[in-house]
């Protein structure tokens, strides 16, 4: 079973005089779930990925946080001193910029993970051949991971993340850029990977996450607006068009 | 020493920094390109370096310069492999001066331009001379000659040459960078190690709040 | 003929010391060597079709430069016999040392050109990294080459916006420097931000300073009896004017 995530009092700035993005900010995440953050634009998703993944470290060198941040029972402060991986993986929301850029195979770049984590060339390949297949990437191993579409390029990006089994597993908004296709695709890959790993991912649509998720949380300007299951959220939808555009969708 | 300068190049490339180098690298390539393209009178090849400088740091700069010069050669102009020295003290010169908060203001980044033009045509004149005999197959090879032709040594007027183009090309060099890094917006700047060398001490103040 | 980098990069070396340590002519039959080695050996033929089609109009203008620096040298130092070619009159010192600082310019480009050119910047970078290049620095020039690829088109990109707005790149040169600006402004900014989230990606992959990585291709990077015998022959080039009366 993956692990919980617990937020507590959680208060957030960039700058120590600027608005907060989160202020005494606290939610719990089942271990093993799959959850949908969802919220509009400047709501605080990614930061708050970036505080569960440790990037905040790096990133905000000016940032002031405080509260306290519980993954599986491990407690970290919002800004770690290194980013948490291979425990915490996130997935960028640009997957040609998650892909390395200096490995010419589909195949190595997923290996170029595992020789950050000091892996063997032995332990390298098998592990790299069986992510290659469960991700439906074998046939593209040996192609250049810029020649290749959309959907099989977000697989990579996804695969070179998972491939160091991380119990945690982040995604910032995945399905942004993909067809319909690849989004189904998508989210029967994350649901293969659950329960054994909690899946936290952000969207500004509910599609991809009613496709995909069993718990959902709506933030606005850093509080939650909406936590709950599924039926829940259905349930709840109508009342929070103001913040989720359900135009067109078939609910 | 080489442990030494690995560990502060490191240092100043943690987090963005190695990418951005690169990125820097690639910009000395192409923005120089763009310049004649725009058949603007002046290098303007520089920029990543001095870029480099400002954002990370004097050894990324030296990195970002050297490593410039030596694909500008793989790339076909194998002239510049004879100036990575000139490219390596720019760096670290705009290095020196962007951490002593010279490109905190415009009346100090014009100085520092000059300066450094003056230092760039110090360091190259040698190799203009010595190397090339003061012919590079380009507009400013009238200059060396006039000054040659009024009865100074190829030395002398490879040097007066640099020093009548080099500090313009410099000054006009920094104010980009300085124009451009304070146009950034400071979510930006501040995740570099050398995001502080544009801030002005009362931007520092509205950040940290004290 | 099988060589690895590392012997190519002997040969080169080789070159570089002849045209600094040895006399103008050696200089010259070198690069008669060179030019041959690039037609007839095939470790040294180009290996793109775009750097072999760019040989020859560089090496023409580093053989223009040569011949007017020997010129304008000629013209200019005036010391020793004075020969008149084409009612010019040319003075002896100055022809010397516009052939020996010609033909040593004409080899170490002509060599750069042929090693660069029989190499690919990722495998030299590679087969270096093999050899003690640090891991940050293969990076970075390995990055360099991606942005290298993408940046000519976001320069294009943003030419044509600007054009079609009615910038003026075709004016004084104050409005140029503009243009040159709001072509460069967004151009960095799109770099900036992709640099951070490149350097975000690589660190959430686990890379830091101190990995060791393994890079792709460059092939065999040790050094074989024909690199050896390259070093030597550097050597004794360097050593012989000390030695000979």
């Amino acid at each position: 079973m993956g692990p919980s995530v617990v937020v507590t009092g959680l208060t957030f700035r960039y700058f120590a005089a600027s608005k907060p993005v989160f202020s005494s900010y606290r939610v719990n995440i089942p271990g093993g779930s799959r959850c949908a953050i969802l919220g509009p634009a400047g709501a605080g998703k990614t930061t708050f990925l970036e505080i569960l993944s440790g990037a905040a470290a790096s990133h905000y060198k000016t940032a002031v946080a405080e509260g306290t941040v519980t993954i599986g029972g491990e407690q970290h402060t919002p800004i770690p001193l290194e980013v948490l991986f291979p425990r915490v993986g996130l997935v960028l929301q640009d997957p040609s910029v998650q892909i390395s850029g200096i490995r010419t195979t589909v195949r190595s770049e997923i290996e170029f993970t595992l020789e950050n984590l000091g892996m063997e060339y032995k332990a390298r390949a098998g592990k790299v051949a069986n992510i290659l297949e469960r991700f439906s990437l074998t046939h593209l191993a040996n192609r250049h991971p810029y020649k290749l579409s959309g959907g099989e390029m977000q697989r990579v990006a996804l695969a070179s993340i998972v491939v160091a089994e991380p119990e945690l597993l982040l995604l910032d908004e995945p399905a942004n850029a993909l067809d319909a296709r690849s989004r189904k695709e998508l989210s029967e890959l994350l649901r293969l990977l659950s329960p054994a790993t909690t899946i936290v991912f952000t969207d500004y649509t509910p599609e991809f996450a009613l496709e995909t998720a069993d718990r959902f949380i709506l933030l606005s300007n850093g509080t939650t607006r909406f936590e709950g299951t599924r039926d829940e959220f259905l349930k709840a939808l109508s009342s929070l068009s103001d913040l989720l555009p359900t135009e067109g969708m078939a609910l | 020493m080489w442990t030494t300068i690995r560990r502060q190049f490191d240092k100043e490339v943690e987090g963005a920094g190695l990418p951005f180098v690169a990125f820097c690298i690639a910009l000395n390539l192409t923005s120089g390109q763009l310049a004649a393209g725009l058949k603007i009178p002046l290098y303007l090849d520089s920029i990543g370096t001095v870029l480099a400088a400002v954002l990370c740091g004097p050894w990324s700069a030296i990195v970002a310069g050297s490593l410039s010069n030596i694909l500008a050669s793989a790339l076909g102009n194998p002239a510049m492999m004879f100036f990575i020295p000139v490219v390596a003290v720019i760096g670290a010169f705009s290095g020196f001066l962007a951490r002593k908060g010279w490109f905190r203001f415009w009346y100090l980044v014009v100085p520092g331009g000059i300066l450094q033009g003056l230092v760039a045509a110090v360091v190259s004149a040698p190799i203009a001379a010595y190397v090339f005999g003061g012919v590079m197959l380009s507009g400013t090879d009238v200059l060396v000659l006039y000054f040659r032709s009024v009865g100074n040594t190829l030395l002398e007027s490879v040097f007066y040459q640099g020093i009548s183009s080099d500090p313009v090309d410099k000054t006009v060099t920094y104010l980009i960078v300085y124009i451009l890094c304070r146009n950034l917006p400071l979510r930006l700047l501040q995740r570099f190690n050398g995001g502080n060398n544009v801030l002005t001490p009362a931007m520092l103040r509205s950040i940290h709040g004290s | 003929m099988g060589l690895s980098i590392s012997d190519k990069l002997c040969i080169l070396v080789f070159f570089l010391t002849v045209a600094l340590a040895a006399p103008a002519e050696a200089a010259i039959v070198s690069v008669i060597i060179v030019l041959l080695g690039r037609r007839l050996a095939p470790p040294f033929r180009p290996l793109a079709q775009a750097s072999g089609r760019r040989f020859l109009p560089v090496f023409l203008s580093l053989v223009l430069l040569a011949f007017v620096m020997t010129i304008v040298n000629g013209l200019l130092l005036q010391e020793g016999k004075v020969f008149i070619v084409a009612g010019l009159p040319l003075y002896e010192a100055g022809i010397r040392f516009g052939v020996k600082t010609g033909s040593r310019l004409l080899l170490i480009a002509t060599s750069l050109l042929v090693f660069f050119g029989s190499v690919t910047i990722p495998h030299l970078a590679s087969s270096l990294h093999r050899a003690g290049l640090p891991t940050q620095i293969v990076m970075t020039v390995l990055l360099t080459v991606h942005f290298l690829e993408t940046i000519p088109e976001r320069i294009t990109r943003i030419f044509s916006a600007q054009e079609a707005r009615g910038a003026p790149v075709r004016s004084r040169l104050d409005r140029r420097l503009k243009s040159f600006l709001s072509i460069l402004s967004p151009l960095i900014l799109s770099g900036i931000v992709e640099s951070i989230d490149r350097g975000t990606a690589l660190e959430l992959r686990g890379y830091h300073a101190g990995t060791r990585l393994e890079f792709e291709g460059g092939g065999e990077s040790r050094l074989s009896g024909i690199g050896r015998l390259f070093i030597v022959l550097s050597l004794i080039v360097i050593i012989l004017p000390w030695v000979l009366p």
